[in-house]
Formats: C-alpha cells, structure tokens, sequence
C-alpha cells in the first residue's frame, strides 16, 4: 500500500470519529475517502487466494463459549456419559482422579475447562467425553458441547499460537466464528495426563511380554492388596465398578455381610484369608473399596484392602481345577499374584461372606 | 528519502504514541476479538480481518496501564510484518505527523522499562511528546505467559 492510500485510511478513520462528535465534514470529502476504502475492501476479498484447498475433518467443541476444533485423526469415540442409567457406563473415581473404562481400558480423563482455565467456576454437569489419541497415549476429554463435524484447511492460520503447546493454529469456521486447533499431544502433555507412572518395573513387563505376544493372551487386571497383604489380580474385564463403602452400609443376610446397591442387595465376599474385614488392619479405616463384579443378574462385590493398580499386559490364567477361587499365581510387576477366579465366585451361590482364596494342594506354597 | 518520516499516531491514556506510517496495513473500529485461553494478559486474542486471522496485542496492558474500561471499545491499528500481520489494540487514533529526524531524541530515563523497551525514540512537537514505537519490537510478541 503506498502512502498516499494510508494516509487516506488514517483520514477515513479520523473523519468518522469526528462525524461522531459532531463536527462538520465536507461530504465530498466523505465520499472520496469511503469510495477509495470501499475499493481496497473488495479487491483485498478478491485477491485473497484459495489455494489451500486441502482440508481435514475435524470435530468442533464447545468450551465456555468459546470453539474449538479437534482434528479427527484424533478423535477415537465421542461418548455421551449418563449418571442416571447404570446400562451407559460412567466416570469412576481411582484415588481422587477421574477416569473412564472403555472396553476393558481405562483412560484418564482430562476437563478441558481445567486444562485451558475458563470458566472454572462452572458447575454445570459435563457429560459429554471425546476420546482421544495421540502419541500412543489414549484419554478421554469432558466438554461442555458437542456441536459438529467440519473440514477444516489442512494448513493452519495463525503458527505462532504454537508457542502454547495446545494449540497448532486457528481456523474460521462455516458459520464464520473463530475456532482455535487443539493440539491433542500438547493438550496431554500439558495436562500431565498419564495413565502409567514412570515405573522400571512396568517397563520391564512391557517389554518382556511384547516377545511372547504371539503365543501367550495378554488381557488387563486390577491389582488389589488384601488385609492379610496379599497381591492379587482382578482379571479387568470381570470388574464392573470401582466404589468404595462405608463399614457402617454393611447389613447381613443369613451369614453373608451385603450392602444395599443401585436397587439391589449385594453380597459382599472379603478376599482376604482372615475372617472378617473388621478385624484386619482396617480397624483405622471406615470405608473400604469394593470391586463390583458381575453384570445383570447379579452383582457381587469383592472388598479388598486397598486397589493398587492397573497392569494392561497381564498373561492370561490358566484355570488350575483344584484350586478354590483362585486360577494361578503369576508374576506381575515382578511380585507374586494370584488371579481371582471371578467367574467362579459368581458361578457359585456363595452363601457366605468369607471365601477362603486357596491354591489346589500341588501348587501350593 | 529526506530525513523526515510520517508517523500515524494514536492515545493510550494520556500518553502519544505514533508507528511508522509504512508499516501500517489499516485501522479499523472494534472488531470482535476471540480470546485465545492460556495466553499471556498482554494479548487479546484472534481477529478475523476479512478471513485473515490475525493476533491482536492489547497495549494498555502491554504497556504496563489499566485495561481498556468495559464500555470503551478499543480501535485497531494493524501492522504488517512478513511473518504475518498482527494488530494494536489503542484507545483512539490520532493524526498523520510529518517528522523530521532532528526532533528525535533518546527516551529519558523516567520513562518505565516496560516502555522503553518498544520505543526507538521520542519527538517534540508543538506541546506534546511523541513516542515512537519500535515495529520490530512489536512484532516480537509471543503468545505464551511469562515463565
């Protein structure tokens, strides 16, 4: 732009602000100066290029009013959480952090009103949960609106926002509004979001188990401590829920301790050798989780002394046919751990709060 | 070119600033600024200037001053820069000065870091004081808050 058109911006500019205060203006002037204006608007709609037709599809959110685009390659599921329903699966709660199963998996959840500090102060209910991937890492992320699906230019505007790691860009959506580009790697690094801590250990199951994946079934366990210290394995697809109950909510029927949950009386089987849960070292404590287990017809809760972990590459148990309640007893996480045969458990109609967790007499210790 | 330069000058408060003239791309009224969350106070936020996305620098803040009152709204100078044109946030504009090269002077010691920084130099003119802000300095924004 040569000066001469600037300065006529700049006049254009001053000679509003002036019509506003009510100064007279010659209107010659006025339209001279809106006319050249006029012309640098058009032609600067016109020369703008399209020549980036090149576009990726993305996922458009809500958050605090504000848009955000989240590339679909991406985005693994959008799921709608639902607290009422029991059949639609929830968020679950492992030491104060949210979570979410998918499958047998569970993922860490992240709230992008947290993660990008807007609107915090809301308390409107978040139920709808994109799960995302990237890096290999997988995660679920809560947001206010699910608004639509939309191509966006595969080159992005605005680079220097990368200098935030959540973002890679900004795009201007079909219905004209801005929305920023969440960069999905940046988002979980900033959010910390892991589900593994840095552990040697793991490490080392990962990387032993990856040479016997062809020949050995890997599947996801819980890994529970009892109240007589003993480390066990909840094989994950068994586990329907994770809660925690209060001593004084357990009531009896018959000789077996219950509780009374979602519309149901469910029994509650201690997985410790000892007698009972109140004469461990849970003395101290008043609630004490519980790993729901079975579907449908029947619930039945495992108590345990506290839940540790959850271990993905677990060797599938061989069932050993003597044994009471428990399938095998493997090495996870280098310690010994015996496998809960749940199956079993809920297959029988345990009358009795106490099942004693016994290998058959060959393979005893 | 003779030593004397054009600036476009403009208010932020009390104070008169000017940029140069060349690398003014254009004013505009208030435009509708998408906040962009995580990023430092000094930056508004998006514009989308006839679908350029450009970023817009609130220079109250920038400059160390109060924000811009609610009911005010701010006008927009924008420059250009060959990594992208990027926008001012200022109160109100002023007028094209023609300035000689013998009425700059350094910035003087009473002027505030946080200014001095942008300023390449300060003019007198008739009862007032001019500072000139540095466009390369300006354009040397970042998104990210300080650490």
């Amino acid at each position: 732009m040569n000066s001469t058109l600037l300065l006529e911006e700049v006049e254009k500019a001053r000679l509003e602000k002036a019509e506003l205060e009510g100064a007279k203006v010659p209107a010659e002037v006025i339209d001279f100066v809106q006319e050249k204006s006029l012309a640098a608007t058009i032609h600067s709609e016109l020369a703008t290029p399209d020549k980036n037709k090149e576009t990726q599809p993305a996922l458009i959110i809500g958050q605090g009013g504000q848009r955000f685009a989240i590339p679909q390659a991406n985005l693994l599921e959008v799921v709608r959480l639902d607290k009422e329903d029991e059949t639609k699966t929830s968020l679950e709660w492992i030491q104060g952090a949210p979570v979410y199963r998918l499958r047998g998996h569970l993922l860490p959840v992240v709230s992008l009103n947290k993660v990008l500090q807007i609107d915090e102060d809301n308390a409107a209910p978040q139920e709808k949960l994109a799960v995302l991937e990237a890096d290999h890492r997988q995660f679920g992320l809560l947001v206010d609106e699910i608004i639509n699906t939309e191509e966006i230019p595969a080159k992005l505007s605005c680079h220097s926002l990368q200098t935030l790691q959540v973002y890679s860009g900004a795009t201007i959506l079909k219905d004209k509004k801005m929305a920023l580009v969440i960069d999905i790697a940046g988002l979980a690094n900033h959010a910390q979001v892991t589900i593994q801590e840095d552990d040697p250990s793991r490490e080392k199951t990962a990387t032993s188990s990856r040479a016997e994946e062809e020949n050995v079934e890997r599947q996801a366990c819980l890994i529970v401590r009892t109240g007589d210290n003993r480390r066990l394995a909840i094989p994950l697809a068994k586990v329907a829920r994770l809660e925690e109950f209060n001593l004084s909510s357990i009531e009896k029927s018959g000789t077996q301790d219950v509780v009374q949950y979602r519309d149901e009386i469910m029994p509650l089987i201690y997985l410790s050798n000892q007698d009972s849960v109140k004469d461990s070292s849970t003395e101290q404590k008043t609630a004490f989780p519980t790993v729901v287990c079975g579907r449908n017809e029947q619930s039945l809760g495992l108590v345990v002394e506290q839940i540790l972990d959850i271990v993905e590459d677990c060797p599938v148990a061989k069932e050993s046919p003597e044994g009471q309640n428990v399938l095998d007893t493997i090495v996870i996480q280098n310690q010994v751990t015996d496998v809960v045969d749940v199956d079993h458990l809920l297959g029988e109609r345990v009358s009795t709060s106490n099942v004693k967790l016994l290998h058959a007499p060959s393979t005893e210790r | 070119m003779s030593d004397e330069k054009q600036f476009c000058s403009f208010y932020l408060g009390d104070q008169f600033f000017g940029v140069e003239v060349m690398k003014v791309q254009e004013i505009l009224r208030y435009h509708e600024v998408t906040p962009v969350p995580l990023a430092s106070n000094e930056m508004s936020g998006l514009i989308d200037l006839r679908g350029q996305i450009i970023p817009a620098i609130n220079m109250r803040i920038k400059l160390g001053m109060s924000d811009f009152p609610e009911d005010k709204q701010p006008m927009i100078i924008v420059l250009q820069h060959q990594e992208g044109a990027f926008g001012l946030l200022i109160d109100s504009i002023g007028e094209v000065l023609q300035v000689s090269a013998g009425s700059l002077e350094c910035p003087p010691d009473t002027v505030d870091s946080l200014t001095r920084d942008l300023v390449a130099g300060v003019h007198k003119l008739d009862g007032k004081l001019m500072l000139a802000l540095d466009h390369e300095k300006l354009a040397n924004f970042t998104w990210a808050q300080a650490a």
